[in-house]
């Protein structure tokens, strides 16, 4: 298999044009964006291996557990602007209910655990097709960002699709800043999520 | 002589390594004062860009990566003799020698530069020209030792006196390449996986020099970032398939054409198709592997830091086996549970960019662990440096990552 001409093209103009492709990407933001994508990811993964029945029960738990670490106040109490929140919410839709309900993404996952079907399907946008808004500053060491994503959702009873949809998400992601003796440092936590749109799949 | 001695008695112990494995053996010349910050900047890029990468694509097939990595004052041809002449290979395993930095060649007749058209290795320009290494040698050596497959790569100049004279460097990092699609997995498996014989290659034709220029990694010699910059882009649209000769000629062509003929990379393939080895599970990090582990810590904390080529090749082979997904998820949660112990309480592990040394994320050590036993999406987590507290245990690490598209 020969490498496609135009890339070879593509590179030789590398040679020249070098000082506009630097410019383009000498950007820490970047870095900080595609790592809170990653993170977004990390936790579709854990979704979707905690609501698959073909695991067992004890280790979609022990993910949950994991997943938790994830987000700002590991799933637990955190502080956002003075006030005190009981931990991350998960915004949850239905293409057979109008209404948008709330849960706390702990209990949320539990509830994924113990869904009623037999077997349960859920998929994401895959980590590089993860959309990243940029950063924002909301304080002196804090910036915030979101990452949009589809994620869809399949039920099985007896082996037999029961409900199926497809929802656009949005979640906010921390970062925090650190100065430290080798520079400043970040930390990266995932935040509330919010349902889009939800469609018929 | 004692010096040398301890070189060799580490070679000696770091060496002998477990089956299955693909051994990086690079030579970069990161002293010299005309070049040096152009190669530490090279080596940064091999790495990121090339090293990491096919050991990321390779780890699913059961390949542990060993890597032997001489820079600085370690770029001695002593060294480099020690390095190729004491691998110990299995028929599985695959070798590649990578060597940055001066070249040159004998002023010969035609004859003898047809029929030997590679370079010596000049390491660090300091030594007696009877130290200069033929990169022929590496490769008769390297190719003789049995492994399914041996590539030896010189980037330097292959003149028959002047070495070139390289601009100063400036250092503009590329923020890519953290996530590896399946089809790019599949060329370098391709690459390495499906062929045996022997590779040689050389930046440069007999009596042209090795040129470098200012690429969007910064100033860097032309060949690696090439290399790099096909390996970062056109992998993708190959469908899987890629061959040591289309690669290679490639790169001579880009090269070729772009320095108006002034600089032709060379390179010879000796190369039957072979099926690939059958993936094996990697090593799972046992209490007594880690206990092992744990006794090397006792001895690196007398430099401070754990900047030891075995000690990282092992926490970077358990990593390995907490990622893979070959394993049952218990072994994964038990493995993590070994780990552990490696580690002091509230040890920190900083996540760094691909081609940056700046941490992007922190995690605690078992937030960090916990995350590598579960994961489904990370392809190969490479560990960089770190640090022991007072009991020996690690205090903070730095890592890289790269995930599955």
């Amino acid at each position: 298999m020969r490498i496609n001409k135009d890339f070879i093209i593509a590179i030789i103009a590398l040679f020249t044009f070098t000082s506009i492709s630097s410019a383009q990407i000498t950007n820490q933001d970047e870095m900080i964006k595609r790592r809170a994508a990653e993170k977004v990811a990390q936790m579709n993964d854990y979704i979707s291996f905690m609501a698959s029945k073909k695991k067992a029960y004890k280790n979609r738990k022990y993910y949950s557990e994991k997943a938790l670490n994830l987000f700002i106040g590991r799933g637990y109490d955190y502080e956002e602007n003075g006030i005190n929140k009981k931990g991350v919410m998960m915004e949850i839709t239905s293409i057979r209910k109008t209404s948008v309900s709330h849960k706390l993404v702990r209990d949320y996952f539990n509830n994924l655990i113990n869904l009623n079907y037999s077997d349960v399907k859920i998929t994401s946008t895959e980590i590089a097709n993860i959309k990243v808004s940029n950063l924002q500053q909301i304080s002196e060491d804090t910036y915030v960002c979101t990452c949009q994503y589809d994620q869809a959702f399949v039920g099985y009873r007896d082996g037999r699709p029961l409900y199926k949809d497809i929802t656009t998400k949005r979640i906010k992601c921390y970062i925090k800043a650190e100065d430290t003796e080798d520079g400043t440092e970040y930390i990266i936590m995932l935040g509330d999520i919010t349902a889009l749109q939800t469609k018929k799949l | 002589m004692k010096k040398l001695f301890l070189t060799i008695s580490f070679l000696l112990t770091t060496i002998v390594v477990s089956a299955q494995t693909i051994h990086w053996i690079t030579f970069i010349d990161t002293n010299d004062r005309n070049v040096g910050q152009i190669d530490v900047l090279g080596r940064q890029v091999l790495y990121s860009h090339f090293i990491n990468e096919v050991n990321a694509a390779l780890a699913p097939k059961g390949y542990k990566a060993v890597i032997h990595d001489f820079y600085g004052d370690k770029t001695t041809p002593e060294n480099c003799k020690a390095a190729v002449e004491l691998l110990r290979v299995d028929p599985r395993d695959i070798i590649v020698f990578y060597y940055i930095g001066h070249g040159g060649r004998p002023n010969t007749d035609p004859g003898y530069m047809a029929k030997h058209p590679y370079p010596q290795m000049c390491m660090q320009l300091k030594f007696p020209e009877s130290k200069y290494i033929p990169l022929e040698w590496v490769h008769n050596k390297l190719s003789s030792k049995g492994a399914r497959l041996s590539v030896t790569i010189g980037m330097c100049c292959n003149s028959l006196s002047n070495i070139s004279i390289k601009e100063e460097p400036k250092f503009a990092p590329n923020y890519g390449a953290t996530y590896m699609s399946a089809s790019k997995q599949a060329c370098i498996q391709d690459l390495f996986l499906n062929v045996k014989g022997s590779v040689l290659a050389t930046s440069a034709s007999p009596t042209q020099t090795s040129g470098c220029f200012n690429s969007q990694f910064g100033v860097i010699d032309r060949y690696t970032t090439i290399l790099c910059l096909i390996f970062d882009n056109a992998l993708d649209q190959l469908n899987g398939k890629l061959s040591w000769d289309n690669l290679l000629n490639e790169m001579r062509s880009v090269i070729h054409e772009k320095t108006n003929g002034q600089q032709t990379p060379i390179h010879e393939t000796h190369l039957t198709a072979a099926p690939a080895p059958q993936p094996t599970k990697p090593n799972v990090p046992s209490e007594q592997n880690v206990r092992k582990t744990q006794q090397q810590q006792v001895q690196q904390q007398t430099q401070q830091k754990g900047l030891g080529g075995e000690w990282i090749n092992d926490l970077t082979g358990y990593f390995d086996a907490l990622i893979s997904t070959s394993l049952s998820e218990s072994e994964r949660i038990e493995s993590e549970k070994n780990l552990r112990s490696l580690f002091a309480q509230g040890a920190q592990v900083r996540i760094l960019g691909q081609d940056s040394d700046n941490s992007i994320d922190r995690e605690d050590a078992d937030v960090f662990l916990g995350r590598l036993a579960t994961s489904r999406i990370l392809l190969k987590v490479m560990v960089v440096d770190g640090t022991f507290d007072a009991n020996n245990r690690i205090k903070s690490l730095k890592v890289r990552e790269i995930y599955k598209k």
